[in-house]
């Protein structure tokens, strides 16, 4: 890596301060830390978690309070290895929530949804089913039928770039520039059908 | 990639050839974890990994996304396993087992004898995902006593019960068991075809409230 700019030192040290305020006791620190960092939390433990995993918002919402606590406590002072703290935690509560479930001898996230409470989120299933609809249109939009195998092997039989390249004979930059495409593609149709919560918190 | 501290930020260049490979899942585990640690708080960043969170979700919960190409596959390409065909093959074993568990089940006398054939027609319904779409059958040996009918389950369901109504007489089913790819898998007798209606009720993301669906076939 050659080319770094240190255009993020203010937040690095705003960071600091931060930390520094949480650990003397300062509530709009804590927020501050909480506005900052929850979007990010929260898509990584999307990004860990099996799709459409009720689980998400307890996992985010458990790491955020556990790491919160550890700050309070003085446990963490170093911005420069906040993040990667932040990230281990999400890792880890990800892995210990499959742990526990391979364990209880329970392979799927319904499992786990018996018991939890009722969270019933009407909106938010509407976004789920308006969402595969527009992937619906993307994937029927695709004039190569090669095109369509790819993404569904990629985003639903979650096989890696590398197995789909070789099996399918193709480049990793067509692979790229597939997905990429497929990604900016889907972007537009979910702006343009109105879900703007692609996460279900930016509405 | 040489890592750089995770506070100190990249040029936008770089940052998205490191998005380019962690979003197609190219980066290294370490990688992974670092670069994880470095977009933790930059908007612009975890934008990008939420649409493609949303297109992941949004293609396990619209599967099958891609049954049957519409259009020939480009000259030249090479064949290659389709994702139907390796759905098949799971939905063959889920059949086999839903089998073997069906024949403690099905001990009715109204259920047709014989060994299964080995290719009996199968019906896919869509209709419990997404948009409403009219069953897929794949014909298989007109002479199989058998059917096997997969039900796409939305992702995160549970199926509660099921129960088929066979010219007008209920008969409870056992409550299958969701395959990895979300399909509920059955085997029934190729004499309910056309006289027989099936009820699910499922229970959705952990609501307490069921939803009873029917499906004719």
């Amino acid at each position: 890596m050659t080319t770094v700019e240190n255009r993020d030192d203010s937040s690095t040290e705003s960071l600091q301060g931060v930390l520094e305020r949480i650990a003397t006791g300062d509530r709009a620190a804590e927020a501050a830390l909480l506005t900052r960092f929850q979007r990010g939390v929260r898509a990584l433990v999307v990004r860990h978690c099996r799709p459409g995993d009720v689980v998400v918002d307890d996992i985010a919402q458990d790491v955020l309070s556990a790491v919160l606590v550890r700050v309070r406590e003085g446990g963490i002072r170093d911005a420069q290895t906040f993040p990667a703290y932040l990230q281990t935690m999400i890792v880890r509560a990800t892995t210990a929530e499959y742990r526990k479930r391979r364990a209880r001898g329970e392979s799927l996230p319904i499992d786990v949804a018996d018991g939890l409470p009722d969270r019933s989120d009407p909106p938010a299933d509407l976004d789920s089913q308006r969402m595969a609809a527009q992937l619906r249109n993307l994937i029927a939009d695709l004039p190569v039928a090669r095109d369509r195998a790819l993404l569904s092997r990629f985003y639903l039989e979650e096989h890696s770039k590398e197995d789909i390249c070789v099996s399918m004979g193709i480049a990793d930059d067509h692979f790229h520039r597939v997905v990429h495409r497929a990604r900016v593609r889907f972007r537009a149709l979910l702006a343009q059908a109105g879900i703007v919560s692609l996460a279900g918190r930016d509405k | 990639m040489t890592e750089t501290p995770t506070t100190t930020a990249m040029s936008s260049w770089l940052e998205e050839a490191w998005l380019g490979r962690y979003l197609d899942r190219a980066l290294s585990p370490d990688e992974r974890d670092w670069f994880e640690a470095y977009m933790l708080d930059k908007v612009h960043l975890i934008e990008q990994v939420e649409v493609d969170n949303a297109l992941r979700d949004a293609a396990h919960a619209a599967a099958p996304l891609s049954v049957a190409p519409d259009r020939p596959a480009e000259p030249g390409a090479p064949p290659s396993r389709s994702p139907r065909r390796h759905l098949a093959r799971v939905l063959a074993l889920a059949a086999s087992f839903v089998l073997g568990v069906g024949l403690t089940w099905i001990g009715f006398d109204r259920l047709p004898s014989g060994v299964p054939a080995s290719n009996p027609t199968r019906i896919v319904y869509d209709t419990l995902r997404a948009q409403a779409s009219p069953p897929l059958v794949e014909r298989g040996d007109p002479q199989a006593p058998w059917i096997i009918v997969d039900i796409a389950v939305p992702s995160g369901a549970q199926i509660l019960s099921a129960q088929a109504v066979v010219a007008g007489e209920p008969t409870m089913l056992p409550i299958p068991a969701v395959s990895s790819e979300g399909f509920a898998t059955y085997l029934l007798p190729i004499a309910w075809q056309g006289r027989t209606k099936l009820r699910f009720d499922l229970r959705l993301h952990g609501r307490t409230e069921k939803t009873e669906l029917e499906l004719m076939f």
